[in-house]
This record gives structure tokens, C-alpha cells and sequence, in this order.
């Protein structure tokens, strides 16, 4: 199980890599198409993207904002596990939540996450850094609605870790994610 | 109040019991705590009231998209995302966290299904609305405000169920908090129990232990002081069996001496009549053949027989049986006059020290005897002096204050005694000697120089007259014999100087004398004797025989009759008689055993006249006088 997770990491590290260094243009040239499922503001530094409109005018409202397809670009892994919300062990795939701080080049201690019904949580970055915590897009491989929680969801591996079951951790798994803000 | 053993192990396992029951009582409360905390932590987040609430603000938020769109503000698109999420929110509540709430309570289950059905009615029409068709909108926003209060009731019921929840988890702190406390006292109570169930028994053991200190020290007190008694007992055992043996050996000793001193008694009394016999026919012959030639001889044989009366004398001292003439003297008179007679006797080279007591206590001996036994020490004295030295000559008073046993077990009553001791500063003895020395005949000196009777005599002597004789010797430093006589009240006795003399006078009157004696030798010569001095005699060979002469011849003036006789009729008793039949008849008694005589010739008339074997013919001639002239009894001997 740890081996697949590890490759299932370090072939995520390594595809991100490539993409980094492949899209690292593309980026800054090309604004998301599809509809806007993310938006990071706050301790980013979003100088990269440089052409987009929203980032352009000012340092404090300075935002990144995904379409699934730019946030599927940093590495899609899987996580396997129950919820208290679902039935069952579900397929969760998502990007992990370290590597789109680090794609913004967030500097902060703690994420206030929000989501489209106005649930507002306050998540240290420390959790994302300690455990494989993803941002998910898809439930058995297929994108998420609304009404499933989603279009992205905050999934902690709490098969593989069960030290996580705990209120804590639940109430920081956020779904029907919307925005994510870095906080110093 | 007194515990046994058995309380305190009763006592023992009760709080054993009551730690274990803590012990059980607290697992038991963490355990419940623990199921507490799991329980407040499942409505930590997905409780039902904020559920519900969650939920009314999602209607809130429709509608108030659903007015924003009438009114040209909103797109559709919005609408439909918040639509989306009231939807997403009335799937929740089968989620697990709020399942356990919402399934026992169909009411909650009731109100949900129903909303969700009316919701899930209208989706057609929310994904139909286009822009400006407002009148769908508001239809759509009113029967959505229709639900409002259905959620309402919702709310109600949640925070109600929640109330409760809060108020059990409430009332399990506050029975976990009496518990605890509960918990707390007993453990306090128990920890107090067992500190002083601990102290106590600490303090009993160390009683317990002082206890037993204190009872060994007890026994090991009680073993010393009996092993202390029994260590005295042996000691008075061991003195009790040396004395014994030292009795026994005192004892044998003065067996010894009393044996030696009957025979010799005895002997000396025989001899004593048989001199008897020789000097009154010597006397006889020298009077029938005065101025013969064989007048020399007589003198010669005289003079031996003599020293034979002194020798049987000496004897009968030894063997106690001296006929004792006691007359009370002083003891420092009696020293002082034979000064000249002992300065004569010592050799040049001796000192003679007389150390006479003053307020010397007068006693009643024989004088004559005395005189015989001191000069007899002071010869000894002499003897143990072959180089010279010192013979001291000492007399004093002596009280004794208890009862001392004297050597032969006569006791030497406690009283006022006076003794004379002479001491020298000779050679002195062995012990061995002076075991023997009081022996008759036993002498250390040749045989030319003593008969070994000095002592002797003196030790028959001091015990005739109640007293004690005691010699101490040490070999090479001197010996020192002293005589303990009992001390006299009665008056100085004037001195007689008696005459000793061998003239008789013939009395010239004719009496006539009857001489019983069962000694033919004896009574010949006394017949002798008498007729000599001019008496007429008859003679009788025993008592009976005496007994029937009396009552035949009244003309008898006096009876001379021996103490002891063969036949029924003794001396005294003859006397008794006679006097019965003549209270004037005049009884002079003779014995070789002057000591028998006391006993037993006191008669009516008081003390008879007794004559000591052999008579002398003065003494006889004396008596005779005595009895006829003056009619006067002779001091009693």
C-alpha cells in the first residue's frame, strides 16, 4: 500500500515537474477556458500569470483561478477511503492541496477555505504538508455536482491515517469548495 | 480495648476490598467518561441544530436569489448553484453523524423526506427558468417560503433533541463530578485508613518488640538471679560439706579424746587404789618401824608412790576426773604469785611479760590445779624457746555474745568469761602436731623431759571447770594456749594455805568405824589407817553387808564407805538408809571417782565429807577430827 502511495507520489512529483517546466509558458499565455472552479487569493505570489486580467491590478486582490483543466494539470492522485458523508469506501482523485500552494507560491500559515454555501473553515498548512490531503475533483472518476458536494471537495485519507477521524479533521473537509485564501 | 488477630485481617482484606472497588469504580468512570467525550464529539460539528439552521439559511439564500432574478439582478446560473446546494444539504442529513440523530426521530426523517420531495418537484422547472420569466420565479419563491416553516419546526425539534443531548451529557458530568468527589473522599477515608492501619502496626510491632525486649531482658534478669542462688547454694553447699567434714573430723577427734580419757580415767582410778594399798602400808611400816633401817627405804618407796598419786592425778584431770576443790579466785593473783616460781623456771635468755587485765573478773577452779596447768604452759613455753624470746602471760575479760560450739559439741553457753592465755614466741606447731597435742602422752620432747600430760590435764581440767581450752600454733612464730573460764560473781574465797603434812595427831578417843569397801587391799588398809589413829573398825565387803552391821550394832559412830560397790546396795544409798535408822551416825564417803561422788552423795543432812583414793593418813586423821570434834561439815569437794 505504502509503495503505491510512494509511487503514486513521486510519479505525481515527477509529472508535475514535467508540467512545471513544460506549461511554465502556457500558464502565463494561456487563462483557464473552462469554468472557474478555484480561486487562491491572499500570500500568493500570482506575478506568473501575468496576463491574467484579475491578477493584473492589484498586489492584494492578486488571485490564481482554476478550471478543472488547469487544476487536473498539477498531478491527479487517488485516494481510497470512507466518509462520514457517503457510503462505503469511494474513489476519490484530486490534486493534492501542497502542490497548489506550492504552484502559487503560497506563503502563509493557514488556508481559509470557502465554499459556495457560505461554510467558511481555517485550515493550517501544516495538514497539507503532514498528510496527503487532496483537493478532489472526481468520484469514481467522474466530476462532481453540486448537489454530490461538489465540483471540489477537501479529502484527508482517513483510511490510511486513522488518527485523522476526528472532528477536527471532518470539519476542515470542506466540500462544494469555491476559494481558497492563504493566510500569514 | 483489646483486638485480636482476627479483626485486624478481617480489617485487612475490608480495605483490600474497598481499594479494589475504587479501583473498579474508576475504570468503570473512565470508561463512561471516555463514551461522554465520543458522544460530544460526533455533535461537535454535523449536530442538527446547526444542520437546520444551515438549511433554513440555504432557503433564505434561493429566495433571495429567486427575488434578485425577478427584479433582472440575478442569472439563472446563480439560482441554480444555491438550488444545487439546498438539495446537496437535504442529502446530508443521511450522512453518519446526523443518521443517529435523525433516525430515531421520524418526525426529523418526516420533515426532511417531505421537503426533499417538494424540492426535487420543481428541478424541472428551476433548470427551465430562462431570463425575465419572472412569473415562474416567483412561483417557484413562494412555495419555497411556503417551507419555511416547516424548517422552522425542524429547528424546533433539532434544538430540542440537541437540549437534551446537552442536558444528559450535563447530567453525566455532574454524576462523573459526584462520582469523582465520591471517588475522591473514599480514596482520601481509604489512604487515611490504611496510613493508620500501617502506623498501627508499625507501632505494634514495635511494641511488640519492646515487648519482647523487655521480656527476655525479664528472663535473662530472672536466669542470673536464679543461676546467682543456685551459684549460692553450691557455695553454702560446699561450706555446709567442708564444715561437715570438718565436724566429722572434730567429731571423730573428740571421740577419740573422750575414749582415751576413759581409759586413762579408768586406769589411773585402779592404779589409784592399788597406790593406795602401797602408801598406806608404807605408812603403816614406817610407823610400826620408826627409826629402822628400813626407814630410807620406806621414804624412797614413799616418795614414789607419791609421784604415782600425782601421775594418776594428772591422769584422772585429763580423763576429768580430778576431785575439784573450786574456790573463787582471782586469776591476776594467782599469776602474780607464781611470778618468782615461773622467773625460776625460764631460761635466762626468755623474757617473762605479764599483761594482767584490770577489773579482772573473778572465777571459781580449783586453785591448786590451776596453779598445776599454768606453771605445766609455762614449761611448754619454755621448751619452745631453746634460743629465747618472749613468753607473755595475759589475762582478760571476755564476754561472748552467742552460744559458741565447743570441739567435743558441749555448748559454751554466751556470758562473761575470763581467760588466761600464755603465749610464746617459739618454734611452734605443725598442724599435725597440734591435732595431737591435747593427746595424753603424746610429747614432741624426749622422753626424759615430759610425760606429754601438761596439756593434757589442762584440757580435762579447763572442761571439768566449765570452760574452754584453746591453743593456736603457727609453725616457726609461736604458740599461744589460752584457759576460758566462766567468770564468777561470788567473793574473793580467803586463801588457805593448806599444811601439807604427813603428822597425825592420836586422838586418843576410841570410835568406832565402820569401813565398807569392797576392795579387800583397800579396806585392810584403811582398817589399817583408822585403827592407827585409834579407832575401832569394823568391816564390810559390800553395801548389804554394811546395811546389816548398822542394824545390828548401834554403837558405830561412823560410816567410811566406798561410793561404788558390787551388790545392790550402793554408797549413797547405804548412806540414805543408815541415816533413816541413826540421823547421828556420821557418813564419810571415799571414791577413786571424785566426779561420781558429786553427782549423787548429796544427802538430807547436805554435803557428806568425801575422801579422794588413795587417803593420806593425815587427811584422815583431818577428817576424823573434823567429823567428831567440831561436828562441822568439810567444805564440799
Amino acid at each position: 500500500m505504502n509503495i503505491i502511495r510512494l509511487t503514486k507520489v513521486s510519479a505525481g512529483a515527477f509529472f508535475l515537474v514535467i508540467q512545471v517546466l513544460l506549461s511554465g509558458h502556457a500558464q502565463q499565455s494561456a487563462p483557464p477556458a473552462g469554468r472557474i472552479l478555484l480561486t487562491i487569493s491572499g500570500e500568493i505570489d500570482a506575478g506568473f500569470a501575468s496576463d491574467d486580467a484579475a491578477a493584473t491590478d492589484q498586489e492584494h486582490s492578486a488571485s490564481v483561478e482554476f478550471d478543472l483543466e488547469r487544476l487536473e494539470s498539477l498531478g491527479v492522485i487517488a485516494i481510497n477511503t470512507e466518509t462520514p458523508w457517503t457510503n462505503g469506501v469511494m474513489e476519490f482523485e484530486g490534486v493534492l492541496v501542497r502542490d497548489i500552494l506550492d504552484f502559487v507560491k503560497a506563503d502563509g500559515e493557514f488556508v481559509k477555505a470557502i465554499a459556495l454555501d457560505d461554510y467558511v473553515v481555517d485550515i493550517p498548512i501544516q495538514d497539507f504538508l503532514e498528510h496527503d490531503v487532496i483537493v478532489a475533483t472526481r468520484i469514481k472518476g467522474k466530476p462532481m455536482k453540486v448537489r454530490e458536494n461538489g465540483p471540489l471537495w477537501i479529502i484527508y485519507p482517513w483510511d490510511d491515517n486513522p488518527d485523522l477521524r476526528r472532528p477536527h479533521f471532518y470539519s476542515n473537509s470542506i466540500w462544494q469548495l469555491k476559494s481558497l485564501m492563504v493566510l500569514p | 480495648m483489646k483486638l485480636n488477630r482476627g479483626f485486624w485481617r478481617e480489617l485487612d482484606s475490608l480495605l483490600l476490598l474497598a481499594a479494589s472497588a475504587l479501583a473498579i469504580g474508576a475504570v468503570i468512570m473512565l470508561f463512561d467518561l471516555n463514551k461522554e467525550l465520543e458522544k460530544s464529539q460526533t455533535i461537535f460539528n454535523d449536530d442538527l441544530p446547526s444542520y437546520s439552521v444551515r438549511a433554513e439559511l440555504d432557503l433564505a439564500m434561493i429566495i433571495s436569489n429567486l427575488n434578485k432574478f425577478m427584479q433582472g439582478g440575478e442569472a439563472p446560473d446563480d439560482v441554480l448553484e444555491r438550488y444545487e446546494v439546498f438539495i446537496a444539504r437535504l442529502h446530508h442529513y443521511e450522512s453518519a453523524f446526523l443518521t443517529e440523530y435523525a433516525e430515531p426521530n421520524p418526525e426529523f426523517h418526516r420533515v426532511i423526506e417531505r421537503l426533499k420531495a417538494v424540492v426535487l418537484d420543481r428541478e424541472d422547472m428551476f433548470y427551465s427558468l430562462e431570463k425575465n420569466d419572472v412569473d415562474v420565479a416567483a412561483t417557484l419563491r413562494d412555495e419555497l417560503v411556503a417551507l419555511r416553516p416547516e424548517l422552522a419546526t425542524l429547528s424546533n425539534l433539532t434544538r430540542k433533541h440537541q437540549f437534551l443531548q446537552y442536558q444528559i451529557i450535563d447530567e453525566s458530568l455532574a454524576h462523573s463530578v459526584f462520582v469523582g468527589t465520591l471517588m475522591l473522599a473514599s480514596t482520601l477515608i481509604l489512604g487515611a485508613l490504611t496510613v493508620a492501619r500501617f502506623w498501627y502496626s508499625l507501632r505494634e510491632k514495635t511494641r511488640f518488640n519492646e515487648e519482647l525486649e523487655a521480656k527476655i531482658q525479664a528472663r535473662t534478669r530472672d536466669l542470673q538471679l536464679s543461676n546467682n542462688e543456685l551459684k549460692k547454694e553450691m557455695a553454702e553447699r560446699q561450706k555446709a560439706e567442708k564444715s561437715l567434714a570438718e565436724r566429722d573430723q572434730q567429731m571423730h577427734r573428740v571421740q577419740k579424746m573422750e575414749a582415751v580419757g576413759r581409759i586413762t580415767a579408768g586406769v589411773a582410778h585402779d592404779f589409784n587404789n592399788l597406790l593406795a594399798v602401797i602408801m598406806g602400808n608404807i605408812e603403816l611400816q614406817m610407823t610400826l618401824d620408826e627409826k629402822g633401817k628400813s626407814g630410807k627405804f620406806l621414804d624412797n618407796a614413799m616418795s614414789a608412790s607419791v609421784m604415782g598419786s600425782q601421775l594418776t592425778r594428772k591422769l584422772l584431770a585429763f580423763g576429768r576426773r580430778s576431785p575439784l576443790k573450786p574456790e573463787v579466785i582471782d586469776l591476776n593473783q594467782v599469776a602474780s604469785e607464781l611470778d618468782d616460781l615461773f622467773m625460776q623456771t625460764i631460761s635466762e635468755k626468755s623474757v617473762l611479760e605479764m599483761d594482767l587485765a584490770e577489773d579482772l573478773r573473778h572465777v571459781s577452779v580449783d586453785r591448786s590445779l590451776l596453779e598445776n596447768v599454768v606453771l605445766n604452759l609455762v614449761i611448754n613455753a619454755r621448751d619452745a624457746l631453746p634460743d629465747g624470746g618472749v613468753i607473755t602471760i595475759k589475762t582478760e575479760n571476755i564476754t561472748l555474745e552467742r552460744s559458741s560450739s565447743e570441739e567435743d559439741g558441749r555448748l559454751l553457753p554466751a556470758g562473761e568469761y575470763v581467760q588466761l592465755t600464755v603465749s610464746d614466741t617459739g618454734l611452734g606447731m605443725s598442724a599435725e602436731v597440734l591435732d595431737q597435742a591435747i593427746e595424753p602422752f603424746f610429747t614432741t620432747k624426749s622422753e626424759t623431759e615430759g610425760s606429754g600430760l601438761g596439756l593434757s590435764m589442762a584440757y580435762g581440767f579447763v572442761q571439768q571447770s566449765n570452760g574452754q581450752l584453746r591453743v593456736s600454733s603457727t609453725l616457726g612464730e609461736g604458740t599461744s594456749v589460752s584457759l576460758l573460764f566462766p567468770s564468777s560473781n561470788e567473793k574473793l574465797a580467803k586463801t588457805q594455805t593448806a599444811a601439807h603434812s604427813y603428822d597425825y595427831q592420836p586422838a586418843g578417843y576410841a570410835r568406832r568405824v565402820l569401813v565398807a569397801e569392797d576392795s579387800d587391799a583397800v579396806r585392810r588398809t584403811v582398817v589399817e589407817q583408822l585403827r592407827l589413829l585409834g579407832c575401832e573398825t569394823v568391816e564390810a565387803a559390800s553395801g548389804q553387808e554394811a546395811y546389816e552391821l548398822v542394824k545390828g550394832d548401834c554403837s558405830i559412830d561412823l560410816l567410811l564407805t566406798d561410793v561404788v560397790m558390787p551388790g545392790a546396795l550402793q554408797g549413797p544409798e547405804l548412806a540414805e538408809r543408815v541415816l533413816k535408822m541413826n540421823p547421828d551416825m556420821k557418813i564419810v564417803f571415799m571414791s577413786g571417782y571424785p566426779k561420781g561422788m558429786d553427782q549423787s552423795v548429796d544427802g538430807p543432812n547436805g554435803a557428806f565429807t568425801k575422801l579422794m583414793k588413795p587417803i593420806s593418813l593425815s587427811m584422815l586423821s583431818q577428817t576424823l577430827r573434823n567429823e567428831f570434834d567440831d561436828n562441822k561439815v568439810v567444805e564440799p569437794a
